[in-house]
C-alpha cells in the first residue's frame, strides 16, 4: 500500500466522535504541500546525461547493472533537455562545445540542478591547454562538483544524493548561480569571439577572488537580480595583456586585483 | 538477405514525378547515438540521407601540443584519455613507440603482462562498442549484460594497475607493477567465465531477426573501398582484408601465440559485428597462452638510468638516490631522431610519430588515430540510406571522439 498525502486536512469533530480518527491516521500521513512536492521531486530525478568524453563511460556504468542508479529513483535518463531536471555533465569541456552545453542548460525547465563530473569540469584538470574551458562553472552554474579523473561510480552516486539533499532543503537558488548568469551577460558585450572566449576565462579570476564579487546587478532576498543603485566601481574583466570594461574598452592597469580594491 | 536501397518508398515517390525539397538536419553534438560529441550535418530528402558531413573538434583537447611539454612518463596519462574505452592499449602503444625511439626493449615478463592487459582492453572495448551500438538499435538487454562483464574487467584492471579505467600502467622499459599470482588467478577465473557470456550475446543478437534486418547488407564497403579509405582494424577485416598488425608486423610477443584473425565476407555492418565478437574469443585465447607462458624475471629493465630503483636501494645508496632524483625530475632522455610506431588497437592502427631532440620530451608527437580515419567511411556508407541506417552505420564503425579530435 502506498502512502497517501492529505494536504491541509482539517480535523472535524465527527472523526473523533465516530472513532475514525485512529483508523484514518494509521493509513494517512498528514504533511505540508511543499514537503510532499520536494519528497516526490527528490526521489524521481530525471537526469540529462551530458556525456562529453571519458567520464561519460563511468556515467554509463552508474546507469548500468552493477551500480544501478535506479536505486535512487534517477533511472529515467532523458536525452532531451526539456524533459530533464538534473544535468550530469561528464567530460572535458572545450571552447567549441561550451556554447552547446550552455544552450542545453538553458533549455532545461526550472527548477534544475547541475553536476560537474570529473576534474576537467571542476577546474580544467590536466588539460591546461589553449582549447579547454577551465571548469564548467565558467559557462553554467554548478551545484555539485565531483572531482576525480574519472570519479568512481560511487562518487557520482554520492553527488546524486547531495543533489537530493539540495532539493529537499529550503535553500533558494544559490547566489553563485545568479552571479554566474551575470558573468555570462558580461561576456555578451564583447563582440569579437576571441574577447568572448577571454571573458569566459575571467570567471576563473572571479572564482579565486571569492564568489561574492560585486557585479552590476545585486541579488535580492527573494533571489531576483536588480541593477545596482549606484556604480560600485569599474566592472572589469581580466584578459591577457590588459583588461576590458563593460563597454568593451581595453585598458591596462598596474594595480593588483585584490578583494580590498573592490570594496 | 540483402536489401536493395534503390527501391525504398521515398525513392518511389520521386520516381512518380513528385519533387520534394531537401532539408538540412543537424545531428549532434549532443545526441545519444553520436557516441560522444560528433556533429553530423545531414541533407535529407524525406528520411533518405543525401549528404552527410561529419564535423569534428568538439573534443579537441590539444593532446599533441601537450605532448611537447610533458615528459614521456607524464604523457602516459594523456594517452589514457585518447581512446578511453581501451586505455591500457593506448598506454602500451605509446610506450612501445617511446621504447623504439630509445632503442630499448622491455623484459619478456613486462611484454607478457602488457599483452594480457591489451587483450583485456580489447574485450572491454568491443563489449562497449557492441553494447552501445545495440542500444542505439533498440536492444537494451545486450547493453546491460555487456556492462556486467565490463565491470569484471574493470576489477581486473584495478587489481593490476590500481585504477578502474585510466590505468597509466606503462613505464619506459617495463610496467609499473608486477602481476602477482592472485591477479593471474583472477584473470584465469575470468577466462573460464567469459566464453559462456559471449555465447549469451550471440544468442541475443546473431540470429535475432530484427538485428539481422537492421544490419545485413547495410553499409557495405568492398575490400578495395576499405583499403582506399585507409581503414584499419575490425572495420577493414570485416571487408575481407587480412591485415592485422599483430600478425603482419608482430610487436611485443604476439608472434609466439597461436590465434586467428576473423575476417568478414560481405563488408556490411553485420560482418563488423561478427568480426568483433570473434575477436573477443581470440583475445581470450591469447590471454590464456600468455598466462601459461608468463616468464619469471624482472618486469622493468634493471638499468638504474631507465627504471626507478627500489626504495631500499634509494635509502641505502647515494648513487641510487641520484638516479631516482634524475628519473623523477628529468625523465628518461631519448636520443635525437624520429620514429613511427603503430600497434593494432581495438579500433584499428593507432600510431605515434615521435620526433626526439635528445631530451625526455617529444619535439613533435603526431597521433594517427584510427577513429578519425574510420569516421571518413561514414559518408561513404551512409549516403543514400535512411536516417535510421545512419545510426546503425555510425555504431558499426566504432569511433571514439576523444581519439578522433585528440
Amino acid at each position: 500500500m502506498g502512502v497517501w498525502f492529505v494536504v491541509n486536512r482539517r480535523r472535524g469533530k465527527g472523526y473523533a466522535r465516530m472513532g475514525l480518527e485512529k483508523e484514518v491516521l494509521s493509513r494517512i500521513l498528514t504533511t505540508k504541500l511543499d514537503f510532499a512536492l520536494k519528497w516526490a521531486r527528490k526521489n524521481s530525478v530525471w537526469p540529462m546525461p551530458m556525456g562529453i568524453s571519458c567520464c561519460a563511460i563511468e556515467m554509463m556504468a552508474v546507469a548500468a547493472s552493477r551500480y544501478d542508479m535506479a536505486r535512487f529513483g534517477a533511472e529515467v535518463l532523458r536525452f532531451s533537455p526539456r524533459q530533464a531536471d538534473m544535468m550530469i555533465t561528464a567530460g572535458t569541456l572545450v571552447h567549441k562545445m561550451a556554447p552547446v552545453v550552455k544552450q542545453i542548460y538553458e533549455q532545461m525547465p526550472e527548477p534544475k540542478w547541475v553536476i560537474a563530473m570529473g576534474t576537467c569540469l571542476c577546474t580544467g584538470g590536466m588539460f591546461h591547454s589553449y582549447s579547454t574551458v577551465q571548469g564548467l562553472d565558467q559557462v553554467i552554474p554548478v551545484d555539485v562538483y565531483v572531482p576525480g579523473c574519472p570519479p568512481r561510480p560511487e562518487n557520482l552516486l554520492s553527488a546524486l544524493q547531495h543533489i537530493q539533499d539540495l532539493i529537499s532543503s529550503d535553500e533558494p537558488p544559490s547566489k553563485a548561480r545568479s552571479a554566474h548568469e551575470a558573468q555570462w551577460e558580461l561576456s555578451k558585450v564583447f563582440e569579437d569571439k576571441l574577447a568572448r572566449v577571454r571573458a569566459l576565462r575571467q570567471g576563473r579570476v572571479v572564482k579565486s577572488a571569492g564568489r561574492d564579487l560585486e557585479l552590476a546587478e545585486t541579488l535580492q532576498g527573494d533571489g531576483s537580480l536588480v541593477p545596482a543603485a549606484a556604480p560600485v566601481g569599474v566592472r572589469v574583466a581580466r584578459v591577457k595583456g590588459g583588461s576590458v570594461d563593460l563597454a568593451g574598452n581595453r585598458f591596462t592597469r598596474d594595480w593588483k586585483f585584490t578583494p580590498k580594491d573592490r570594496s | 538477405m540483402t536489401t536493395d536501397v534503390k527501391h525504398l518508398p521515398e525513392t518511389k515517390t520521386r520516381e512518380k514525378g513528385f519533387r520534394t525539397k531537401t532539408f538540412t538536419l543537424n545531428m549532434g553534438p549532443q545526441h545519444p547515438s553520436t557516441h560522444g560529441v560528433l556533429r553530423l550535418l545531414l541533407e535529407l530528402d524525406g528520411e533518405e540521407v543525401i549528404h552527410c558531413q561529419p564535423h569534428v573538434g568538439y573534443l579537441h583537447r590539444a593532446m599533441e601540443k601537450l605532448a611537447e611539454e610533458k615528459t614521456f612518463h607524464q604523457f602516459v596519462p594523456y594517452t589514457d584519455r585518447l581512446d578511453y574505452l581501451s586505455p591500457f592499449h593506448n598506454n602500451t602503444t605509446f610506450m612501445l613507440a617511446v621504447e623504439k625511439l630509445c632503442g630499448i626493449t622491455a623484459p619478456p615478463r613486462a611484454q607478457y603482462i602488457r599483452t594480457i592487459g591489451c587483450e583485456l582492453a580489447r574485450i572491454s572495448n568491443h563489449l562497449l562498442g557492441i553494447g552501445t551500438w545495440a542500444l542505439d538499435l533498440g536492444a537494451m538487454t545486450v547493453f546491460f549484460l555487456m556492462f556486467r562483464e565490463r565491470e569484471i574487467i574493470y576489477n581486473l584492471f584495478e587489481m593490476l594497475t590500481g585504477a578502474r579505467m585510466m590505468t597509466s600502467f606503462q613505464r619506459v622499459g617495463g610496467t609499473a607493477f608486477d602481476m602477482t599470482p592472485e591477479i593471474a588467478k583472477a584473470v584465469r577465473n575470468f577466462l573460464a567465465y567469459m566464453p559462456d557470456k559471449i555465447d549469451d550475446y550471440e544468442d541475443l543478437l546473431t540470429k535475432n531477426r530484427i538485428w539481422i534486418q537492421r544490419t545485413r547488407g547495410i553499409g557495405v564497403l568492398t575490400a578495395d573501398q576499405a583499403v582506399a579509405l585507409s581503414l584499419t582494424g575490425p572495420n577493414l577485416r570485416a571487408s575481407g582484408v587480412n591485415w592485422d598488425l599483430r600478425k603482419t608486423m608482430p610487436y611485443m610477443v604476439y608472434d609466439k601465440f597461436d590465434f586467428d584473425i576473423p575476417l568478414g565476407e560481405n563488408g556490411d555492418i553485420y560482418d563488423r559485428y561478427t568480426v568483433r565478437i570473434e575477436e573477443m574469443r581470440q583475445s581470450l585465447r591469447i590471454i590464456r597462452q600468455a598466462l601459461d607462458g608468463l616468464p619469471e624475471g624482472p618486469y622493468q629493465i634493471p638499468d638504474p638510468k631507465i627504471s626507478l630503483p627500489t626504495k631500499d636501494k634509494v635509502y641505502g645508496s647515494m648513487e641510487e638516490l641520484i638516479h631516482h632524483f634524475k628519473i623523477v625530475c628529468e625523465g628518461v632522455a631519448a636520443p635525437p631522431g624520429e620514429i613511427y610506431f603503430a600497434a593494432e588497437n581495438p579500433k584499428g592502427e593507432l600510431g605515434f610519430y615521435i620526433v626526439g631532440d635528445g631530451t625526455s620530451r617529444a619535439y613533435r608527437c603526431h597521433i594517427r588515430s584510427p577513429s578519425l580515419i574510420s569516421l571518413r567511411a561514414l559518408p561513404e556508407i551512409a549516403e543514400g540510406r535512411l536516417i535510421a541506417d545512419l545510426v546503425a552505420c555510425l555504431g558499426s564503425i566504432d569511433i571514439v571522439l576523444g581519439e578522433c579530435d585528440r
